[in-house]
């Protein structure tokens, strides 16, 4: 008999013991793998988020899928994030979940008006958001960027996820900016830039950045050119072409390594001078010049060409930052900031806010470049 | 291995450090980088975990000394041979007070931030429900066992925070570590009260002191389980700095955890890796929640030797959760911490020391035989 009890009671704790409060099936869960924040006219945002579908995602070569779609995108209003999040789950058969969103994409007219922190504020707070998820600001819509039909990838995600991933390859994309960094620069008040994604017909292209200053507004965006400008100045550049004219014919430098190196005269406080030293190192990498670049004194002149091109770029794209953007996204500032503690706290607030000093201060700019290797040959043609 | 190895129902050397580590090492690697990041500026706190640890190193020293001094006995034998049984009886009574404030806070603090990250709709009340269950269950058993617990579970805990700090490697920026130097010397004192903080708990081992077989060596053994969580605080908040930099730690709750979410290994099941993070560091919370618990128990029935231990579980487990569940948000778990933390400190810290200053005024030494 006591046996008997003893055993229903052991059997009775089992009901409470194996279940699990929180326990949400994977079937049941709606992933989101992208974002996409919209400003409306009244001051409300448009939420997208992009669902995976798992059995379309499952077919196993992207052609056969065609017919069928592998992700579901939706859209709710609302005049906070949350609450637009919460109507979906009206819509939609599984609820959002968030833990596997790999990119936010902000409109760039939310950035114009500011309001990137009231946007970014749920995606740090809320526990199931990851830090990692990049932040990218989208030409005109948002939402578009979610819709473009990738021919090689399977989600819209994973295709801007993916090419976001390339400034190993290309020297005018940013480095990925995650929420993690955003919640940084927000708390720090400094001016930064963040990549862009903008579509064009089928395609998107990261090429490029949008400016902001320190009160979070979207400046405006650097171009190809000028964003290569940037990444020289912050040393986040690791590849590269680079074309100039040797003899009025073209020759493009494939650079390999770059780094950069800033020293500042602070000794007038108030108009610190800084120093930029840029050493790059690459390739020849194609050459339609009828010199042989072999010859010592040709690879000299190619070299100086090359820095001097180099040295244009950076110079273009201050020019813009200063005068234009009046915002540093160069990295002066952290330059103050760590070797400078005791000047950069005294100009901290007029530096690219109030009476912003950047936009007058001095920088001498100097490009030195090594050319290793020019390839198999010494000139194509007689 | 021998077989009876294990049946003499004493602790050696390894035991009492890897307590003493476990012990230490407990919530407050998680929230310690906010703390200090609040007080100073950059990554300068690492003066403030040099000049906290120092301190707790010297009060480690001085609860060794304790040990060494009157060897097999427990806190409750100490204070009676030093002063008188009144006194020691209060003293002692005092000391159950605060672990068992201790284990009410470690469960409850458990419980907030297995919400946060790991259940969304279960209750607080049903996390810390269970969790006591467990540590009720691990009480009930002999003390020994709880402290040859920690052999298995320091291991894990440690290298699971290995993983974590390794994992961000990649993201470590030695910029944010920069500038050094900057902050004046009185914030850099109050971030060390934050440091000294997270170092409380060790001192139960006073209770412990009665299984412990080599009380000469016990300086040693406190000593370098202080040493292990000197060197991890000091490390994770290295880490969280250079990966957030000082003005994000400051504005996350737990940066710590934080770090361990940002881990990302592709491919499925790992992608979550703070599940991983956090079910180990239950292991952590739990030992030292059963340990505090444990030596409340030892201090009570030191007191009051009539009543049955069980006895006391059943008593006192209802009581630790009713107390647990008195803050009602995040500040107020918070400052009910910092509370005990000032508890711990005078009467984890301080009693020792006075012990100690009046064993040594009087000459008392501890005999091992009347032990």
């Amino acid at each position: 008999m006591r046996k008997a009890l003893k055993a229903t009671g052991i059997m009775m704790a089992l009901v409470v013991l194996s279940g699990c409060w929180d326990r949400v099936e994977i079937e049941e869960r709606g992933f989101v793998v992208g974002t996409a924040i919209d400003a409306t006219d009244s001051a409300a945002f448009v939420l997208t988020f992009q669902f995976v579908l798992p059995s379309a995602a499952q077919s196993k070569s992207p052609q056969s899928g065609q017919s069928g779609k592998s992700f579901q995108n939706l859209s709710a209003e609302g005049t906070t994030l949350f609450k637009a999040a919460r109507k979906m789950s009206n819509e939609s058969s599984r609820p959002p979940y968030m833990e596997h969103n790999k990119i936010i994409i902000l409109s760039e007219r939310l950035a114009r008006e500011g309001r990137i922190e009231e946007v970014l504020d749920l995606f740090i707070r809320d526990h199931e958001m990851r830090r990692a998820s990049k932040v990218m600001v989208s030409v005109g819509e948002a939402k578009q960027m979610l819709e473009v039909n990738p021919p090689i990838e399977r989600l819209p995600v994973q295709y801007i996820n993916a090419t976001s991933e390339n400034p190993d390859k290309s020297e005018s994309i940013i480095p990925p900016t995650t929420i993690g960094h955003v919640q940084r620069y927000l708390l720090e008040e400094l001016s930064y830039a963040i990549p862009v994604v903008r579509k064009t017909d089928n395609k998107v292209s990261l090429s490029g950045a949008a400016v902001f200053n320190a009160n979070n507004r979207l400046q405006g965006f650097l171009d190809h050119e000028q964003t290569t400008g940037r990444n020289f100045f912050t040393g986040t550049i690791r590849a590269g072409a680079i074309e100039v004219e040797l003899e009025g014919r073209p020759v493009v430098f494939e650079l390999k390594k770059a780094s950069r190196k800033i020293t500042a005269n602070v000794a007038d406080r108030e108009h610190p001078a800084f120093d930029v030293h840029v050493s790059a190192e690459g390739n020849v990498g194609e050459s339609y010049a009828n010199r042989d670049i072999l010859k010592p004194d040709a690879l000299a002149e190619l070299e100086k060409k090359v820095g001097d091109k180099i040295a244009a770029i950076m110079e273009s794209v201050l020019v813009k930052l200063q005068k234009e953007y009046r915002s540093d996204i160069l990295g002066f500032g952290n330059y103050l900031n760590e070797n400078h503690y005791a000047v950069w706290k005294s100009i901290r607030d007029d530096w690219d806010r109030n009476r912003n000093l950047f936009s007058r201060c001095r920088v001498n700019i100097r490009a030195d470049v090594k050319i290793r290797i020019v390839g198999a040959i010494g000139k194509s043609q007689l | 291995m021998k077989s009876f190895e294990y049946g003499d129902g004493e602790i050696g050397t390894m035991e009492v450090s890897y307590g003493v580590c476990n012990m230490v090492i407990g919530f407050g690697v998680l929230t310690l980088p906010r703390t200090l990041a609040g007080m100073t500026e950059s990554s300068d706190a690492w003066m403030s975990i040099v000049l906290g640890g120092a301190v707790a190193l010297g009060f480690g020293w001085m609860v060794a000394s304790l040990m060494a001094r009157f060897p097999k006995q427990g806190f409750r034998d100490m204070a009676a041979a030093v002063s008188n049984k009144a006194i020691a009886n209060a003293a002692t009574l005092i000391f159950a007070l605060y672990t068992l404030l201790f284990v009410s806070y470690e469960t409850r603090a458990l419980a907030n931030i297995s919400k946060l990250y790991l259940f969304d709709r279960t209750p607080e009340e049903a996390i810390s429900f269970f969790f006591l269950l467990v540590v009720i269950y691990g009480v009930a058993g002999p003390s020994i066992s709880l402290l040859r617990l920690n052999l298995l579970f320091l291991p894990a805990v440690l290298s699971i925070l290995l993983v974590v700090l390794a994992m961000n490697l990649p993201l470590f920026n030695v910029h944010n570590l920069k500038p050094a130097f900057i902050t004046d010397w009185k914030g850099v004192a109050s971030a060390s009260k934050g440091t000294i903080f997270s170092f409380l708990g060790f001192e139960i081992f006073l209770f412990y002191n009665a299984w412990v077989n080599k009380p000469g060596k016990a300086r040693r053994a406190v000593l370098s389980g202080l040493a292990v969580p000197f060197v991890v605080y000091l490390l994770v908040f290295l880490f969280v700095i250079g990966i957030f930099g000082s003005v994000v730690v400051r504005n996350t709750l737990y940066p710590t955890a934080e770090l361990a979410k940002q881990v990302e290994i592709p491919g499925g099941f790992f992608e979550r890796f703070e599940s991983i993070f956090f079910t180990i560091w239950v292991m952590s919370l739990f030992n030292t929640a059963v340990m505090a618990f444990d030596v409340t128990l030892i201090a009570i029935r030191a007191v009051l030797p009539k009543t049955g231990r069980m006895t006391w579980i059943l008593i006192l487990g209802p009581v630790v959760y009713l107390i647990a569940m008195q803050p009602q948000s995040v500040t107020e778990i918070e400052t009910f911490g910092e509370w005990i933390s000032y508890a711990g400190l005078a009467v984890g810290w301080g009693f020792p020391a006075v012990l100690l200053l009046a064993a040594a005024v009087r000459r008392v030494k501890g005999d091992e035989k009347s032990a």
